[in-house]
């Protein structure tokens, strides 16, 4: 205990001095007085030196003002109706309601006792009505609610000052979202089982926060239940099963409440989901994300068409460029082309006319008639067939002047000429013939000897087509005439056909075989009887063969045919006397009537053709 | 109410606390150890983390991630990252800047970034959480050095967040060691220094921390990676090698993985000495298929690591006399950190501070995370809006000097203290005095007093015609605005006197 000095006699109350100034440390976030100083700094309470061993104690003082006093309302509580009454407000803590503490609740219940004890009041003088009808009964059911923490839950859960209302969804909620919202989720915020309810937050909230939020209140876990508004007590049933039956009912009332309590929360999300200006915001955004990105994927894709297309473009431009440029080289070149041939052309002509003035006025080098024509023809065949330069050389040599020479020259020319003829003549004709022996060699399954061909081609003529069983009958044929024959029908049919193929192969052999046969015989001869008559042997071809029996060969035109025929109608040109029997004598295997035919179906041919091409041309 | 934990996540180890029921305890793991190694393993199959990481550190140990707490939060260009990565078995690369760990799992090499090896240290140490209260996202109190800067607190917290902790602040780990003690919690007028001192696995920290009116703060704190637990190892560990040269005439300090075999064996020495006075030391087929067998005492571990510990009190030493100090000035000393269980330590630390307590009865490697979890209690109580934390909340306004009254004593005036120094303003303190039996009137003498030959008065309040023996109520009000209320009233009487100070 603290004692304190009596003053002089002088003395009175005074300051002195002033307090020294202040000083502002930083401290460490530790420990509940910081704790508590933080409190009450954000509450605007003052720390209190007074209690420092409990901090319960310590607000004691600032409870005081939050108790109110007020008797009127005590008097005018009719205790028969005290569940309808506000426990609150009867304790006097109708500010703090669900805030208060235990310790508050059990301080302001027994001020209220001191104050209205029955005992009291009539100690004091004051009327006091008789046991439950006093008062005082309001009080005591106050505390056996408040008191009760399970009660008080049940009582807190129908507070009637809370306002159940929840916000519609309208365009004022809309523009005034947060103070319409707001204070509406925070008086909500007490149900709450879990601590730390996420705050609405403001339009900067960010998405993580506004989506906490709502999923919060999406999943919201709500403690408030009805018991309190249950019809009829439990306690009061007489019997077990009147008691059971009352719970029943309790109990579905009380689901259902929960129930509507639920879709109260639900709507009140909803509501507020569909009004919050930055769920639209997100959701714009997010859209605004897609359409740009969908914008930038669009974009990209039309540049690198257009890019695309450009360099198309551009190669086209650059084909067409080359293309035309090479049109023009081509123009130039065909139409040098011409020239040159129009000139060479011109120049052929002049020659020729050069060569047949010449020729003529040498008068064909002779006074023979009949040589006279021959070298006429001679010297046309030369003018055609001549080339330009050798044609100059001929004519330079014919109009030297001296005529023995130019005859010299000239017959000379002619001869080089029938001999170059007759050279492309022999040479297409061996082509031909190694293609044939190529072809046999190729071809031939089984070996023939030259009796079994000769036979075979003896049995073809004996028996014709259209015999029953032909290429049997001339396979027997051969094996009657050679007994060493193996060929069958099929051999010989395949051979038969091999030989029509091509004849003149066939035919060189024969008279290749016919040669060497001769040759042998000969050497047998001149060991017996030299100088005897050459036995000749005429080996015919099927085609010549047919050619002799029916004027014509029907096999179709082969192209070694076609290469002698286009070479004998080189050779012997149009003015040729008996020109078609000459053709067809350097085409044995056809007739004059065959070549002449084929030559008129080449005509007509060619003819089409060209039609076809200026009709090509002319619809360029 | 429900269950609050505390963290603390040091260099070497993690220790996990809860408070629940105004009881805090510490949880141990699923291996039964209070603490878990801070080490992350990734092996052919899976990602081990805690002891089981450790055990496969000798085989493994170009894959195991230790000490993370000293790059987590760190950018490449730091002196203590480069040096990090030097020492370090793990290849450790520079992503833009941030410092990436490049580990072999599952046959195939993966970068991993310091918070996500953190955040899995931290999920182990929720697994511990949950296997005691219940799934769920625990709320947390995590301890962080005081030299941590704003980005490593966030990197810390952000990984025990991703980690599924719920953090509700962090808390500087000395102010930790001090709430665990309780110190200035259950006597606001205790008002003294704290010396806290903390040898980790890698270095030593000395803080002192002023309390006062119940509130902590931090006057000093130096951290000397020079000393640490792992260097007592090491000094055993050279001891060991010249023993096992003597024994089998093998040198084997050039062999990595036999000093890593005898390191390991060597830390296990180390911690039952702490306890026995003489231990085995053996490790089968150390070398060659040598096996090193050695029995060593306390005394001879004791001078392998006297040198050190003489470091230990030289660097308390410098750090007091540095802040203008004595071992006089400081009034408890803590001891926290795995190192401080060494006996010799100790025994320095009492002669050093042979006048006050040196506490060690908590656990020294849990004391942090005791006290974390006790803050995490103190927030678990309170609003979701109260335990946010604003800048401007951790300066606070006080007065400069204390407050006192003169009272009268038997023999003569005495001071009394209403508002020590640096109390908070916008305090309260309420009196009663009674008036003796013959006295009408009273005396109140307010003054400002550093000591007993400073004192300047401030006001007199000064009461006549009293009821004699009565009491009288007097309120002394330390307003916001700085102004010293005073109100005295006497009850039966209805008198009062009231006077108010002005702040300069």
């Amino acid at each position: 205990m603290m004692l304190l000095p009596v003053p002089d006699d002088d003395e009175i109350s005074e300051i002195s001095a002033k307090l020294s100034p202040c000083s502002r440390i930083e401290v460490e976030p530790v420990g509940r007085w910081f704790e508590a100083l933080c409190l009450r700094r954000r509450h605007k309470h003052s720390l209190s030196q007074h209690s420092l061993s409990s901090s319960s104690s310590s607000e004691s003082e600032d409870d005081e003002e939050d108790i109110v006093e007020d008797d009127s309302l005590l008097l005018s509580l009719d205790p028969k109706e005290w569940k309808k009454q506000d426990h609150y407000a009867v304790l006097g803590l109708e500010k703090l309601r669900f805030k208060a503490t235990d310790a508050q609740i059990k301080k302001a219940y027994k001020r209220k006792v001191l104050h209205h004890h029955p005992d009291k009041r009539r100690a004091r003088g004051l009327q006091v009505k008789e046991g439950e009808d006093d008062y005082f009964t309001c009080i005591t059911r106050a505390w056996e609610t408040l008191g009760n923490p399970v009660k008080r839950k049940s009582y807190d859960s129908v507070d009637p000052l809370f306002d159940d209302a929840v916000p519609s969804n309208n365009n004022n909620s809309k523009e005034n979202f947060y103070q319409v919202f707001k204070p509406v989720f925070a008086e909500n915020a007490r149900w709450s089982n879990k601590k730390r309810v996420p705050d609405i937050g403001d339009e900067s909230s960010s998405f993580e926060e506004v989506n906490r939020f709502y999923g919060f209140w999406y999943e919201f876990d709500s403690w408030r239940e009805f018991s309190y508004l249950d019809e009829e007590e439990k306690e009061k049933g007489e019997n077990r099963d009147e008691r059971r039956w009352i719970e029943k009912q309790n109990k579905a009332a009380r689901q259902k409440r929960k129930k509507e309590e639920m879709t109260r929360i639900r709507q009140l999300v909803d509501n507020a989901y569909a009004c919050d200006p930055r769920i639209q915001r997100f959701k714009d955004e997010e859209k605004e994300k897609k359409l740009a990105q969908k914008k930038a994927k669009q974009d990209a894709a039309k540049q690198r068409q257009e890019e695309e297309e450009k360099r198309k473009k551009e190669a086209e431009e650059e084909e067409r460029k080359i293309r035309e440029a090479e049109e023009e080289k081509i123009k130039q070149a065909t139409a040098a082309a011409k020239k040159e041939k129009e000139a060479q052309k011109k120049a052929m002509k002049k020659e020729r006319k050069t060569l047949r003035t010449a020729i003529k006025d040498y008068n064909f080098f002779t006074d023979d008639e009949t040589e006279k024509v021959s070298h006429m023809a001679e010297m046309d065949k030369l003018a055609e067939l001549l080339e330009l330069t050798k044609l100059q050389s001929l004519n330079e040599a014919l109009t030297s002047g001296d005529k023995e020479k130019a005859k010299c020259a000239f017959l000379t020319q002619i001869k080089e000429l029938n001999d170059q003829l007759e050279a492309e003549k022999l040479k297409q004709l061996e082509e031909m013939s190694s293609k044939g022996s190529g072809e046999k060699s190729s071809k031939g399954g089984k070996p023939w000897s030259e009796m079994e061909l000769q036979t075979l081609i003896k049995g073809v003529n004996v028996f014709p087509a259209g015999t029953k069983d032909r290429w049997e009958v001339i396979a027997n044929f051969i094996k009657q005439h050679v007994s060493t024959s193996d060929k069958n029908a099929r051999d010989v049919l395949s051979k038969a056909k091999d030989l029509q193929k091509n004849d003149t192969s066939l035919k060189n052999q024969a008279t290749e075989n016919a040669f060497q046969n001769f040759e042998k015989e000969q050497k047998r001869i001149s060991q017996a009887k030299p100088k005897e008559g050459v036995l000749s042997e005429r080996v015919e071809t099927v085609a010549e063969q047919q050619i002799r029996e029916a004027g014509t060969n029907p096999a179709p035109w082969t192209t070694d045919e076609q290469k002698l025929l286009e070479q004998a109608l080189k050779t012997y040109p149009a003015s040729t006397a008996e020109r078609w029997e000459r053709i067809s004598e350097a085409v044995p295997t056809r007739s004059k009537k065959d070549c002449m035919k084929r030559y008129k179906e080449l005509v007509e041919l060619i003819r089409a053709k060209k039609a076809a091409q200026e009709a090509a041309k002319a619809k360029k | 109410m429900a269950a609050a934990y505390g963290v603390h996540f040091g260099c070497t180890s993690a220790c996990l606390a809860v408070n629940k029921d105004e009881k805090t305890d510490v949880i141990a793991n699923d291996l039964g150890d209070r603490t878990t190694p801070c080490i992350v393993a990734f092996t052919d199959h899976d990602q081990a983390v805690g002891i089981a990481a450790k055990q496969g550190m000798i085989r493994n140990l170009q894959n195991t991630v230790c000490h993370v707490k000293q790059i987590l939060g760190r950018k490449c260009d730091d002196p203590v990252v480069t040096d990090y990565k030097r020492k370090s078995a793990v290849q450790v690369l520079d992503q833009g800047g941030n410092p990436m760990y490049e580990v072999e799992i599952k046959e195939t090499r993966k970068l991993y970034s310091p918070l996500q090896i953190a955040v899995s240290i931290y999920k182990k140490m929720l697994e511990t959480a949950q296997s005691h209260g219940g799934s769920g996202s625990q709320d947390s109190v995590l301890a962080v050095p005081t030299h941590f800067n704003a980005e490593q607190k966030r990197a810390i917290s952000m990984a025990a967040n991703e980690a599924g902790f719920n953090v509700l602040r962090l808390i500087s780990e000395p102010s930790a060691a001090l709430l665990a003690y309780d110190i200035g919690q259950n006597d606001i007028t205790y008002n003294r220094s704290v010396l806290v001192y903390r040898m980790g696995g890698l270095s030593s920290e000395v803080s002192i921390v002023n309390v006062h009116n119940g509130m902590y703060r931090i006057l000093t704190d130096v951290t000397n990676s020079n000393v640490g637990g792992d260097m007592f190892t090491n000094e055993l560990c050279k001891h060991l090698v010249t023993e096992f040269k003597r024994k089998s005439r093998c040198d084997i300090s050039d062999n990595k993985r036999a000093m890593t075999k005898l390191h390991r064996q060597a830390e296990i020495c180390k911690h039952t000495m702490s306890k026995l006075d003489n231990v085995h030391c053996a490790v089968d087929s150390l070398y060659d298929g040598i096996d090193f067998d050695a029995k060593v005492s306390r005394a001879r571990y004791e001078s392998c690591i006297s040198e050190l510990v003489q470091k230990c009190s030289q660097f308390i030493d410098q750090v007091l006399t540095d802040n203008n100090l004595t071992r006089t000035s400081v009034d408890k000393v803590i001891l926290c950190g795995g190192g401080t269980n060494t006996p010799l330590l100790q025994r320095t630390m009492n002669d050093m501070f042979s006048h006050c307590d040196v506490l060690s009865s908590i656990n020294p490697e849990e004391v942090i995370a005791v006290g974390a979890a006790k803050q995490a209690g103190i927030l678990s109580t309170l609003e979701d809006e109260d335990i946010k934390l604003n800048i401007q909340d951790k300066e606070i306004d006080c007065i400069s000097k204390p407050i006192c009254i003169k009272t009268k004593t038997g023999d003569g005036i005495e001071l009394s203290p209403i508002f020590p120094a640096l109390a908070p303003l916008h305090s309260r303190k309420h009196l009663e005095f009674i008036l003796q039996d013959d006295q009408t009137s009273f005396k109140l003498d307010i003054c400002e007093c550093i000591d007993q030959d400073n004192i300047v008065s401030l006001a007199k309040v000064i009461m006549r015609d009293l009821p004699a023996g009565s009491t009288i109520n007097s309120t002394f009000h330390l307003r916001r605005d700085g102004h010293l209320h005073i109100t005295c009233t006497e009850k039966s009487s209805n008198k009062t006197e009231s006077i108010t100070v002005e702040p300069s």
